[in-house]
């Protein structure tokens, strides 16, 4: 059984991790300028504002780089994994990093779509992963 | 009239070299090491321990600090003085950094008048490592929370996740990143304290290479290993009384992206550039710094490095010593040395014919982190 570290949230990201506890994902967005601020901070490293709003994404987005772990930083982690940077649906340059499920290694690719999913941790954390998209 | 009035390249240079053999893991202490590449220095600029009256070290590298003891897992300041007895020193600093960094603080601390002779610094410790037992389950705590949950970690993941969108925007290929490995192969071939001294290596042990993180294979990532390294730095004008052609310092580009610009600072045009040490931590670091630098343009580097361009021999010969790559993991230092070997005209097989600038460009290329160009030049 794959035993992933656990996240120790802080001050300010205790909501993004409340959010996905209820499976959502959500990121503070600047009420000035719209931008959504990845990893979350209290304030906008675009317009310095510090008027900023927890807002719900869809978890649609596409793989904009990714990679294949043969040698894992930590004993617990079964290989090989993938670990990509998913770039979401909502603005260009917000990329989280997630693993994509659901799929073998070899079929991901970039521009791949995808869509969240949630992984429970244990009984405290949930973890936002994305797997490729149903077709529509 | 103080130094820092002078342009650049009037201030300081490198007048002596020390090192010591590259190897995996050492049975003698990291202190020892450390001490005897100093005092290899020392010699090799002909001055005696009582001249040195400035040191820089650069004990921790930019990613951080070693978790063992001073003189086991990294070699301090106070822990060098006492080791070799320098009882002059007027100015001593250690720094989380680069050793091209150290050398611009050199350069300060001498065209300030803080000292005349500096001796700069760098030991590397390679332990025997694994993959952190699962005794308790991890925790990630800071930005690492939203990574190492995911299982991605250290440089190498995030470099494979680099290298594979480059690739896919430019069109480059595996096969072209062999050229940057070869050359640094090819050159540890020449030189007899590089790790990798001795052994070929054809293309196809190149693809067959295991994958630590595709699309980066155990042969595009640096080799972890204990050397230690170091140079004699001094003011211009007391460079030129010393035994060997002094390699000048005549510019340094800081971390700022864009702002300024080594060519610039230097007065040396890139078709005056002889020769480059190009820090290769992982191979692709290679064809940005290229592209970074301007020698060709975004996207063409995997192209620009091919057909023997970035060997001796061809028009940009990178990584004269081996580099990362061929030499072994010693963090930008072994650049800096080779560097200044260079423009001295004392590497033998591997020299370049007419070497009057050389270009050392350390730390990572892309992204936000720690970056630094500096040229060397002949009087």
């Amino acid at each position: 059984v794959t035993q992933r570290p656990l996240p120790v949230e802080d001050e300010d990201s205790h909501p993004y991790w409340e959010a996905a506890r209820a499976r959502r994902l959500e990121l503070p967005r600047c009420d000035c300028c719209g931008n959504y601020c990845f990893p979350p901070r209290p304030r906008c490293p675009r317009c310095l504002s510090t008027a900023l709003t927890w807002t719900a994404l869809t978890g649609r987005g596409k793989v904009y780089s990714f990679c294949v772990v043969y040698q894992a930083p930590l004993e617990a982690l079964e290989v090989p994994y993938v670990v990509a940077q998913i770039e979401l649906a909502e603005q260009p340059d917000l990329r989280l990093i997630a693993n994509v499920i659901g799929c073998e290694p070899g079929q991901v690719f970039i521009d791949m779509p995808v869509e969240l999913e949630f992984e429970e941790l244990d009984s405290d954390y949930t973890l936002p992963q994305f797997r490729p998209a149903a077709r529509r | 009239v103080t130094a820092s009035s002078l342009p650049i390249r009037s201030r300081a240079a490198i007048v002596g070299t020390g090192y010591t053999p590259i190897v995996r893991h050492a049975q003698r202490s990291l202190g020892t090491i450390a001490a005897d590449a100093a005092l290899a220095a020392i010699d090799d600029a002909g001055l005696s321990r009582t001249a040195i009256d400035g040191y820089v070290g650069t004990p921790w590298g930019p990613a951080g600090s070693s978790s063992q003891a001073d003189g086991v897992g990294y070699v301090s300041a106070p822990y060098l003085a006492s080791a070799i007895g320098l009882k002059e020193l007027r100015f001593s600093v250690d720094i989380v950094g680069l050793p091209s960094t150290a050398l611009e603080i050199a350069v300060d601390a001498l065209s300030g008048g803080l000292c005349n002779y500096v001796l700069l610094m760098r030991a590397m410790f390679s332990g025997r490592s694994s993959p952190e037992p699962a005794r308790e389950r991890h925790r990630a705590a800071g930005p690492a929370q939203f990574t190492l949950p995911y299982g991605l970690s250290g440089g190498g993941a995030n470099f494979a996740l680099g290298l594979r969108r480059y690739m896919h925007e430019y069109g480059a290929t595996r096969e072209q990143l062999f050229a940057v490995v070869r050359a640094a192969r090819r050159h540890a071939n020449l030189n007899p304290n590089a790790y990798w001294y001795g052994r070929t290596l054809t293309l196809e042990d190149y693809l067959n290479a295991r994958w630590i993180v595709e699309p980066l294979s155990l042969l595009d990532c640096d080799l972890p290993v204990t050397t230690a390294g170091a140079l004699i730095v001094t003011t211009a004008e007391r460079a030129r009384d010393l035994r060997h052609r002094p390699a000048f310092v005549s510019g340094f580009a800081g971390t700022a992206p864009g702002r300024e610009n080594v060519f610039e600072v230097s007065g040396v045009e890139r078709s005056q550039v002889a020769v480059a040490q190009i820090y290769d931590g992982y191979s692709p670091f290679v064809w940005y710094w290229l592209e970074q630098l301007g020698f060709c343009g975004a996207g063409e580097a995997p192209a620009f490095s091919q057909n023997g361009r970035i060997e001796l021999g061809g028009e940009l010969p990178v990584n004269t010593a081996g580099g990362n790559l061929g030499e072994g993991h010693f963090q930008g230092f072994g650049h800096l040395r080779e560097g200044a070997m260079q423009i001295m005209g004392r590497c033998g097989d591997r020299q370049v014919a007419d070497a009057r600038h050389c270009l050392v460009a350390a730390g990572q290329p892309t992204g936000s982190r720690s970056r630094h160009a500096t040229m060397l030049s002949a009087e």
